[in-house]
Formats: C-alpha cells, sequence, structure tokens
C-alpha cells in the first residue's frame, strides 16, 4: 500500500519532469528570439560588423529551439530564449560599436587631409603675399632708380630718404634777397616739371630754407615765398595743383655751419621732396 | 517482487533527481557559471557602463544577486539560469557602453574636422 503510494508519487514526478503529461504551449519568448536573430541577420550593417556575434546569438537561439524540441521545459527554454535575444541585442551593439570605430578611422584620415590642405593653402598664401611684397619693393625701387636718373639729367642731386626722393636746388635759383625766380633757373625747373609729370601719383612739397643772416621772420617769409614761386612755376608748367604744396622753414634746419660764406650758400637752397 | 521492484525505481528516481540539481553539493557546471557571471558583471562595473548602459549592468547585478540567493537554498538550476542571463546582461551593457564611447568620440571628431574645414575655408575666401 504504501510502496504502491510511493511508486505512483515517483512516476507522477518524474512524468513532471519530462513535462509529458499535458504538451505545453510553445513559448512566446522563444518566438521573440528567433524574430529578433532573423532582422539582426538581414541587417547588413550587423551582419559585417558584428559577425561572431551574430553566430553566438545564432547558436543561443539554436540551444532553445533544441531544448524546447527534446524536453519541452518551459522555464528552461524561456530562460534560453532571453538569453539568445540577449546574444541579438549585444550583436547589435557590437555591430554598432564596430561602425563608429571605422567612422572614427575614417574622419582621422579626414582631419589629416584638411589639415594637410590648410597647410598647403597657408603655404601658397604666404608665398603669394611675398610675391606681391617683392613686385611692391621693385616697382618703388624701378620707379625711384628712374626717377634718379630722370633728375640726375638735370644735373641735381637727388638723395634717398625717408620721406622718400630729396631733391636740393640751390640758391642759384634766386638773386640776393629776392623771391623771384632767375632767368637761368627756369630751364632746370622745366625739366624737373617734366619729371614730375611723368610720375603723376607721387605728391611733392617744395620747402624753403634760408641762412641765419637778417630777421627770423623776415628768413620765414623769404623762404615761403620762395618755395610759392617754385611751386607756382611747377603748377603753371603742367603738374597738378593739387599734388604739391610749399612751406617756407627760414633758417630751421641748416644743413652746414653760418659762419662761413660757403656754408651759408648752402644753407639757402630749395629742397623738393617727392613722395614715395 | 512488485514492491522490491518500486523500491529499486524509487531509488533510481531519486538519483536522477539527485544529479538534475534538486539537492546535494552544487554541481561544477554551475559554480562556474556562477564565476563567470560574477567576473563579467564585475568587469562591467569598471567599465562605462554604468555611465551609458545603467539599466543593462543593473539587471545584470540583480539576477547574479538571485543567482547566489538561489545557490544558497540548493536551487542549482535557477542559479544556473540566473547566471546565464547575469552573464549575458553584464555583456550587453558592457558593449553598449563601448559603443555608445566610440560613437560619441567619432561625433567630437567629426564636429572638430568640421570647424577645421570651417576655418580653412574662411582664411582662404580671407586670403582672395
Amino acid at each position: 500500500m504504501l510502496l504502491g503510494l510511493a511508486m505512483s508519487t515517483a512516476v507522477g514526478v518524474s512524468l513532471m519532469g519530462l513535462g509529458c503529461s499535458h504538451i505545453p504551449a510553445r513559448p512566446v519568448a522563444l518566438e521573440q528570439a528567433r524574430t529578433a536573430f532573423a532582422q539582426a541577420q538581414q541587417d547588413p550593417q550587423v551582419a559585417t560588423n558584428a559577425p561572431v556575434a551574430l553566430r553566438e546569438a545564432e547558436e543561443a537561439v539554436h540551444r532553445a529551439e533544441q531544448t524546447w524540441e527534446k524536453d519541452k521545459d518551459v522555464r528552461e527554454v524561456q530562460n534560453l530564449a532571453a538569453v539568445a535575444e540577449r546574444r541579438v541585442e549585444i550583436a547589435r551593439a557590437a555591430a554598432e560599436k564596430k561602425t563608429a570605430e571605422n567612422e572614427l578611422a575614417q574622419l582621422g584620415g579626414e582631419r589629416e587631409r584638411v589639415l594637410l590642405e590648410a597647410r598647403t593653402r597657408e603655404a601658397e598664401r604666404a608665398q603669394r603675399e611675398a610675391d606681391q611684397a617683392y613686385q611692391q619693393v621693385r616697382v618703388v625701387t624701378t620707379r625711384d632708380t628712374q626717377l634718379e636718373q630722370e633728375l640726375a639729367a638735370f644735373q641735381a642731386n637727388a638723395r634717398q630718404t625717408e620721406r622718400g626722393l630729396v631733391l636740393t636746388l640751390s640758391d642759384v635759383l634766386f638773386g640776393s634777397g629776392q623771391a623771384a625766380l632767375a632767368p637761368g633757373a627756369m630751364h632746370r625747373l622745366q625739366m624737373l616739371a617734366t619729371v614730375l609729370k611723368a610720375h603723376p601719383e607721387r605728391h611733392v612739397t617744395i620747402e624753403g630754407y634760408t641762412d641765419s643772416m637778417g630777421s627770423e621772420s623776415h628768413n620765414l617769409g623769404l623762404s615761403q615765398r620762395r618755395a610759392e614761386a617754385v611751386q607756382d612755376f611747377l603748377i603753371q608748367n603742367g603738374v597738378d595743383a593739387a599734388r604739391i604744396s610749399a612751406h617756407g622753414y627760414g633758417e630751421a634746419a641748416p644743413v652746414a655751419p653760418n659762419g662761413t660764406e660757403a656754408g651759408r650758400q648752402q644753407n639757402r637752397r630749395v629742397e623738393v621732396v617727392i613722395a614715395r | 517482487m512488485t514492491g522490491k521492484k518500486a523500491v529499486i525505481q524509487f531509488l533510481l528516481l531519486c538519483g536522477m533527481v539527485g544529479l538534475s540539481g534538486c539537492a546535494g553539493k552544487p554541481p561544477t557546471a554551475t559554480l562556474s557559471q556562477l564565476s563567470q557571471a560574477e567576473l563579467a558583471v564585475k568587469q562591467a562595473d569598471k567599465s562605462k557602463a554604468p555611465e551609458y548602459a545603467s539599466l543593462e549592468l543593473y539587471t545584470a547585478r540583480e539576477q547574479l544577486t538571485s543567482a547566489q540567493q538561489a545557490m544558497n537554498r540548493k536551487d542549482y538550476a535557477e542559479a544556473r539560469r540566473m547566471a546565464e542571463r547575469a552573464l549575458v546582461n553584464a555583456q550587453l551593457a558592457e558593449t553598449m557602453a563601448e559603443a555608445a564611447q566610440t560613437r560619441q568620440a567619432a561625433t567630437a571628431l567629426q564636429q572638430s574636422v568640421e570647424a577645421l574645414r570651417r576655418e580653412a575655408d574662411q582664411r582662404a575666401s580671407r586670403s582672395r
């Protein structure tokens, strides 16, 4: 009696263990895992970028399927199906990681390219600027050399200064104490006017200076009138009035001592400054 | 006669039940799965997973705890199942974190390249 009960219980337990008492419904989780895997498999990004993880997911789905076919153990199959679904997600995450890594590598190359391009363009720009600067210097130099040669043609010594070319005209242009141009000065100034007209872009300043003889105010007035006389002459001979100005500085800025007649003669002068 | 047979059957069944992991010493396979899961969770903890995949990591930790508890009450089948789940969730958390981190780096680099290109273009148009 007791043994019979034990036996029937044991058989019942064993039947339950095998899951044969009822045929249970196929777990939904198993279907979900299959679907998730099929979708991942069809995704070219996953198939290409995470083949190993995808194969592991496939094996996990397979294991769940096989366990279902063999044992119909719902609990075990549900667990295996959940594991399989996670394996599919791992494959997707691995694929995303690989995609981002590929992008990183590509961007790294792109960054190098942009930097190289920028450096090349920068170098080209610097070269262009250097060329332009050189051209400008060359033009100025050529112009000045030309001007110097032209001025030398009428026997005036032009010297290069920071303000530009400075041409000194001695007092022989004027009679003593006079502001009117001497007849002999006309020819030389005529040539100056011709040279200046050939360089219309350059501004010209006429500066009058005297020696220290006589009062300062008289000298200032005299130097101003002489500078203006030269200015007037140049304007009358075709030099544009807008580019020519005149100033008298009197005995300021002597170029030689006023103690000797030779020095005084050097200080009585008109300077023509041809700006750069 | 039948009684003797029944006793043998009963004993045999008890043996099967014992083997299937309902009592006695924990099976070596389960122990190994549990330690694998512990290792995976520990590794995920040390990665950027707490920042980028906190939900997945949390799930893995919970499942690991469940596995350990099942182990303590000698429910080795449940312990193995939970260890399996904890393992894949920890691995998922770690992989997701790595993916997110790499994506972030790629986005940052993308922006940097765009900024460089804009700057280069501006400089080029200025110098023209």
